[in-house]
């Protein structure tokens, strides 16, 4: 993928949808094809509108979907998705989006999360896979930082077990384990810079 | 079964030199036990006999070097053999602190010499780090496991120290060693010339692998004997 990257916003608030285009108009390199309100024409309109991503309200998925929205949006297969979160989700639905934002992160972060998601190879976050996915990118700046499995699994709201789960994957991928050699990583990768090292 | 296979590959009436010729890197064990080159057409008994070292046992650290599924047979060897395995094994950690880092230390900082200075520093400061692990490691054998054996072998022990104590707290020192290689071969800035990041990386591949086989040593070898003289007392 590369020039200008086609964006189709999934988001019933209309308030925030606008906030969403706002923000990829400001960020450049966006361009929003569209906005649906509604999960069932979701799929559809990612085929015809042509989208590079999707940036979908989780609370749009169809609750009979929720262990495997590929089956209920194919064009998911093609077309890089994320979450744009301002509730409460199951991890096991959002685990299965390319990324994971936070109605509070900073815009940059979110404009960083859709660049890295569209640049990242197609099948980049299929468990076999070797790049890393965004939660676990999230997962490793934390690990680098110092935070404890608790604390990061406090703040993303997920189980420790989950936590223990993505750093088990973080360290296939990576092929580093410790918590110093991560550190290194996080650091070479420009993940973190030495200011968040204490 | 498979270990006594490698009993008969590695023998007394070999020669010296065709040993060192089926596995090279016995040469640093050579090294480690004293044995200078230059010996000609010895066999490994006479070498053995002129240095003073029974051949079982010689033999038996260059089949643990050198065939990765042998577990030997400790019952023919002696308390003498106990001494001559803490002997290597204090002169197998001088030779890693005095030789084998240092030189691997010298590489790094010669490949990351034109990194950014960020990178330069949390390089060096990982390895240095990895170091000050190693080194503190085998203080802990140096301080605490060695003496308890040679205060065991003198039949003098104080103390409440056993050898079931002694941790096996390899695992964290290797796991560091393991994310080196990694970073090495994966993520090295380019800026790494390639020729030393390459001598770099066979050098910790090359320590890597010397020091699972001393680990082994310690593992197939002293804690059996050790074991033993316990269960006499």
């Amino acid at each position: 993928m590369s020039g200008i990257l086609r964006v189709v916003i999934a988001e019933p608030s209309s308030l925030v949808a606008d906030g969403l285009r706002m923000m990829l108009e400001e960020a450049g390199g966006f361009y929003t094809v569209g906005t649906v309100s509604d999960g069932s024409m979701l799929d559809e309109r990612l085929r015809v509108w042509n989208a590079d991503l999707a940036i979908i309200n989780p609370s749009l998925i169809d609750g009979r979907w929720a262990r495997n929205i590929k089956a209920s949006l194919p064009s998911l297969q093609s077309v890089r998705s994320l979450a744009i979160v301002y509730g409460v989700f199951d991890d096991e639905l959002l685990r299965q989006f390319d990324a994971v934002a936070k109605i509070v992160d900073a815009p940059a972060s979110i404009v960083g999360k859709l660049r890295h998601m569209a640049s990242s190879g197609a099948d980049g976050r299929t468990d076999g896979g070797y790049e890393l996915t965004d939660r676990e990118r999230d997962i490793l700046m934390s690990v680098a930082r110092g935070r404890t499995n608790k604390e990061i699994a406090d703040e993303y709201n997920i189980s420790i077990h989950t936590v223990i789960s993505h750093r088990k994957n973080i360290a296939r991928k990576t092929g580093i384990r410790s918590v110093a050699g991560l550190t290194v990583y996080a650091l070479l990768n420009n993940m973190i810079d030495c200011h968040d090292l204490e | 079964m498979q270990s006594e296979r490698y009993e008969g590959l590695f023998v007394g009436d070999m020669k010296l030199g065709d040993l060192i010729d089926a596995n090279y890197k016995l040469l640093t064990i050579l090294s480690r036990l004293g044995i200078r080159l230059g010996f000609g057409e010895v066999t490994v008994e006479e070498m053995c006999r002129r240095y003073g070292l029974s051949p079982q046992l010689f033999l038996i650290i260059c089949r643990i070097y050198t065939f990765d599924g042998y577990t030997p047979s400790c019952e023919s060897l002696g308390d003498e053999d106990l001494r001559r395995v803490v002997s290597y094994l204090r002169a197998s950690h001088r030779y890693y602190k005095e030789y084998s880092l240092p030189r691997l230390r010298k590489g790094v900082g010669e490949t990351v010499a034109s990194c950014d200075e960020l990178h330069r520093k949390v390089l060096e400061k990982f390895f240095d780090d990895y170091c000050g692990e190693v080194a503190s490691h085998f203080a802990y054998e140096e301080d605490v496991v060695f003496p308890y054996i040679d205060s065991l072998l003198d039949g003098c022990v104080t103390g409440d120290f056993r050898i079931g104590k002694f941790e096996d707290n390899h695992s964290d020192v290797d796991e560091k060693l393991n994310d080196m290689k990694s970073i090495i071969i994966k993520y090295l800035p380019e800026a790494c010339p390639t020729e030393q990041r390459d001598d770099m990386l066979f050098g910790i591949c090359r320590f890597e692998e010397d020091l699972a086989r001393h680990t082994l040593i310690e593992e197939r070898v002293l804690i059996p004997l050790v074991t033993k003289i316990e269960k006499r007392l």
